[in-house]
């Protein structure tokens, strides 16, 4: 049942109510009016025989005065008197006849009956005595006749019994009315009344019924809307109603379904799409892994060949065997880009930890960049703090990252400094942070937010000029982020950039302050001495010699 | 500059090298150069023949592929550094990339070292250096 028809049941309920109200109104105006109706005409009737009473008792009166003069034997009344007087008799007998003819029920009807023959009889002996008593003419011996006495005293005390029982029943008829007047009016206001605190009761009753069901309704509604926008595809609403409301619930039940199916679709998409990501990666890895094994032969063969050609004194081929080596190494470079990328994509990467000291680490990686840094005439800055000690990260992964971002701050930077800082900082020293400076090319904004996506230099024109996957970074970041750490970078194109290494550390004892010996490391092909400025702890042992 | 490192020889003798490689280019390359460098060079292609080799001529050092046909590289060192006769011997892994997981499993057979390939000759050469120095300081 919807809530309009709910609504609209009890408008009409209630109206319902209301009519009979209405109609118990009306129908006691109807009864009330008929009661003094009825009232009216018992007072009228009841009226009516005491004017016959009096009537009858003023006849008597004149019957009487007709009598006296009979019994004097003077002389009577005029002519004129004695019609009037006979008329007057016949008068009430009209009265009393109308009175018969206008009778309400039986019982009056044969009690005016009994009367109007009772005064018929009295009327008659009436008229006889008033002709009689009439001024000569005719002189009736003034004999008494108490035949005749008697004969009309009977009757008119009947009579007046008679009217006297009349006017009781007249007077209980009014009574009676009064009564029945009083009773309807009390019986309707009762009835009023009643209905009254009925209409009352029955609106409060609906009011309170379908605010519960609507607030109930409502409420599932909203908790459903919530568990579903919590990410619960599954719930669905109790359908309690065929409503408006019970609608709207399996309309939401729907939509939830539809959620479902698509959110299933979606789910089963992805999953697709993962499974082709990850077969991908896998090839690429596998890819990626059986092109090193060639790459390792050419690579070995043409350092053997530049060997023997330095060896041999062939100086003129060893310009060329440098380039085929430069070549190969940055192929073989591009190759391990990728594999750690496929590796990283599949989720292959795995970390090993271990404990290792942060200067040396730092030295090793600018001892290999150090041509790197030569090459573009650049001064390499090495700044480690006396209290770092040991990180106990992926040694190689941490690696990787300086070598990265030193090579990107050599490559892009002429004529300028390189810097790497190494320091700790947070409570306990808990927090590792590298800093690679340069005083390079630098980037726009728009340059350093897409710097770190897989296969984005700052623009292509990048990559013809300086080389380069565009993966490195992207990777080194991927590391980073894998051992609780993240890079980032700030830059202002022409006043250089600096890549931030945060990583979790933790520094077991600050390591003993040693010279650093970059050139000397490693034995590079051509060590070329790197300029740096001393640290402040080669400064401090400087100032003490 | 090719001879930055001349071969610490115990006892004045050449420091013998035991290479453990199933790729015959990788082997020859490796063989080659490090003979180029004054070591005397003993071949295994497989993780049966190292471990034969091993023991009959105890080299001064061991570089052990990793990923060997028929007994891997983890499995002959494991065995290598179980007996008594051979456990003395350090021995460097060739691991295939820095980034697989070969690294921590060669460390945990009991390697001593690991270098990945492709072998870049002046780091491995550093390597060899101070296991066989302290190989020689270690024997007295």
């Amino acid at each position: 049942m919807s809530i309009r028809l709910k609504l609209g049941l009890s408008f009409l309920v209630i109206l319902a109510l209301f009519g009979l109200n209405l109609g118990i109104y009306l129908w006691s105006g109807g009864q009330r009016n008929d009661s003094i109706q009825h009232l009216r005409q018992a007072v009228e009737r009841q009226l009516r025989v005491i004017t016959i009473e009096q009537e009858l008792r003023q006849r008597e009166t004149e019957a009487g005065t007709s009598q006296i003069f009979l019994e004097a034997g003077t002389s009577g009344h005029p002519v004129e008197m004695v019609d009037s007087l006979v008329e007057r008799v016949r008068e009430l007998g009209r009265t009393i006849e109308e009175f018969v003819d206008s009778a309400v029920d039986e019982g009056e009807r044969a009690a005016a009956v009994a009367i109007a023959r009772q005064y018929q009889r009295l009327a008659e002996l009436w008229i006889d005595l008033h002709g009689r008593a009439k001024v000569g003419a005719d002189p009736v011996p003034p004999v008494a006749r108490p035949e005749e006495e008697e004969a009309s005293v009977g009757p008119y005390k009947v009579l007046l019994g008679e009217l006297a029982k009349l006017e009781e029943s007249e007077e209980r008829r009014v009574n009676e009315a009064t009564a029945y007047f009083r009773e309807v009016a009390d019986l309707t206001e009762e009835l009023s009344s009643w209905i009254f605190v009925l209409s009352t009761l029955v609106a409060v009753l609906v009011a309170l019924l379908l605010s519960t069901h609507l607030t109930r309704a409502l409420r599932r509604l909203e908790a459903g809307a919530r568990r579903l926008g919590r990410g619960e595809l599954d719930h669905r609403i109790e359908v309690a109603s065929r409503d408006e409301l019970g609608e709207l619930a399996r309309a939401f039940n729907e939509m939830s379904h539809q959620l479902q199916a698509s959110h299933a679709k979606l789910e089963e998409a992805r999953a697709a799409a993962e499974q082709a990501n990850e077969a991908k990666s896998v090839f690429l890895a596998n890819m990626s892994h059986e092109l090193r094994t060639p790459m390792n032969a050419i690579l070995g063969y043409t350092e053997m060949l530049l060997e023997e050609a330095e060896d041999s004194g062939a100086e003129e081929s060893v310009p060329d065997l440098n380039r085929i080596l430069a070549a190969g190494r940055h192929l073989l470079a591009l190759i391990n880009d990728v594999l750690d990328l496929s590796k990283i994509e599949a989720g292959k990467m795995t970390l090993f930890i271990e404990t290792f000291p942060v200067r040396e680490m730092i030295d090793d990686v600018a001892a290999t960049l150090a041509p790197l840094v030569e090459k573009n005439r650049n001064r390499l800055v090495i700044e480690v703090d006396e209290d770092v000690g040991k990180l106990t990260a992926d040694e190689t992964k941490v690696r990787q990252t300086l070598f990265n971002l030193l090579s990107n701050a050599a490559k892009f930077t002429a004529d300028g400094t390189v810097t790497v800082r190494a320091s700790s900082y947070g409570t306990g020293h808990r927090r590792m942070l590298f800093a690679v400076s340069d005083t390079g090319i630098g980037m726009t904004r728009e340059q350093t937010a897409r710097i770190f996506n897989e296969f984005t230099q700052a623009d292509s024109s990048t990559t013809r000029k300086y080389g380069g996957t565009g993966l490195g970074l992207s990777i080194s970041k991927k590391f980073c982020q894998m051992m609780g750490g993240d890079v980032t970078v700030e830059s202002e194109p022409g006043k250089g950039t600096t890549f931030l290494v945060d990583l979790p550390a933790v520094v077991e004892e600050p390591a003993a302050p040693r010279a650093v010996a970059i050139a000397t490391a490693v034995p590079a092909p051509e060590p070329a001495p790197v300029n740096r400025q001393p640290t402040r702890e080669e400064r401090r042992r400087a100032s003490a010699r | 500059m090719t001879t930055a490192f001349p071969p610490p020889t115990p006892k004045g003798a050449m420091a013998r090298i035991l290479i453990v490689e199933d790729n015959e280019m990788n082997r020859d390359m490796l063989t080659r150069r490090l003979r180029r460098r004054g070591y005397a060079v003993l071949e295994a292609l497989d993780g049966k023949g190292g471990l034969a080799v091993a023991r009959a001529e105890s080299p001064d050092l061991i570089l052990m592929d990793m990923s060997l046909p028929d007994l891997d590289g983890w499995e002959a060192t494991r065995q290598l550094k179980s007996a008594a006769a051979t456990r003395a011997i350090p021995v460097i892994a060739l691991t295939a990339h820095a980034m697989s997981d070969d690294r921590p499993k060669a460390l945990a057979a009991g390697c001593d070292d690991y270098e990945t390939k492709p072998v870049e000759l002046h780091r491995l050469l550093r390597k060899m250096a101070a296991l066989l120095g302290r190989r020689e300081h270690g024997g007295g």
